[in-house]
């Protein structure tokens, strides 16, 4: 089979979502440059990544774009 | 292989998690400080990270306006936008299979889109299919 399943992290969802994106997920609110998070907050880049990952082997509608809400980011702190 | 623009390239996986071998094709500007920095008046080379490669050997050269895309974050911490240290802890904890054996890294920020979808694109591809992955984490700028 051709092909390996990818699955992207976006901050900007409308951009993204124009291209059809296999599997894709936007973290809800999260700025540009900030893909997994903020500098130092391990366990939520975790968070985002495992869920990004899991995206890979779940059922969901390819060219559309999941926005997922993720505690602990507060980028108005930084 | 040629796709059609109005189709969604879906791959489905055929392994579990945890069989996984995850690589990394970032267009966030990230790559090695001794690597030669991205143009940033536009750039559609790449960079091939070796899957050892230290987080802190890493940096970021990418033409966006920081407004745009803010690297204040990822300058303190690469996994920001590359999660390269995740993506090892997930590995030695079993969750996913392996760290591919390299990743590549582009500027984005491309004003070239039909260069970048009929010829970037492609040879990425053909770049990470030369070594064994399963799958592949997207991240952008």
């Amino acid at each position: 089979m051709a092909g390996i399943p990818t699955v992207l992290i976006t901050t900007d969802r409308e951009s993204s979502e124009q291209q059809r994106p296999p599997r894709a997920i936007a973290p809800e609110g999260f700025k540009w440059g900030h893909s997994l998070g903020t500098a130092a907050n391990q366990s939520l880049q975790r968070e985002v990544l495992t869920a990004a990952l899991q995206q890979t082997v779940e059922l969901h509608m390819p060219g559309k774009v999941r926005v997922l809400a993720f505690s602990g980011y507060d980028p108005l702190a930084l | 292989m040629d796709l059609s623009r109005r189709c969604v390239p879906y791959t489905p996986a055929t392994r579990k998690l945890s069989e996984m071998t995850v690589a990394i094709v970032s267009t966030a500007g990230v790559h090695l400080k001794d690597q030669e920095p991205f143009n940033t008046a536009g750039d559609d080379t790449w960079r091939v990270i070796p899957g050892d490669a230290p987080s802190a050997d890493f940096t970021i050269t990418h033409g966006a306006p920081e407004e745009h895309y803010d690297r204040s974050q990822a300058a303190r911490d690469i996994n920001v936008i590359f999660p390269i240290d995740r993506l090892r802890e997930l590995a030695a904890e079993g969750m996913i299979g392996a760290v591919a054996d390299k990743h590549i890294t582009l500027m984005g920020y491309a004003l070239r889109l039909q260069k970048y979808y009929n010829e970037t694109a492609p040879a990425v591809a053909k770049e990470i299919e030369r070594s064994p992955v399963d799958a592949v984490l997207l991240t952008a700028g």
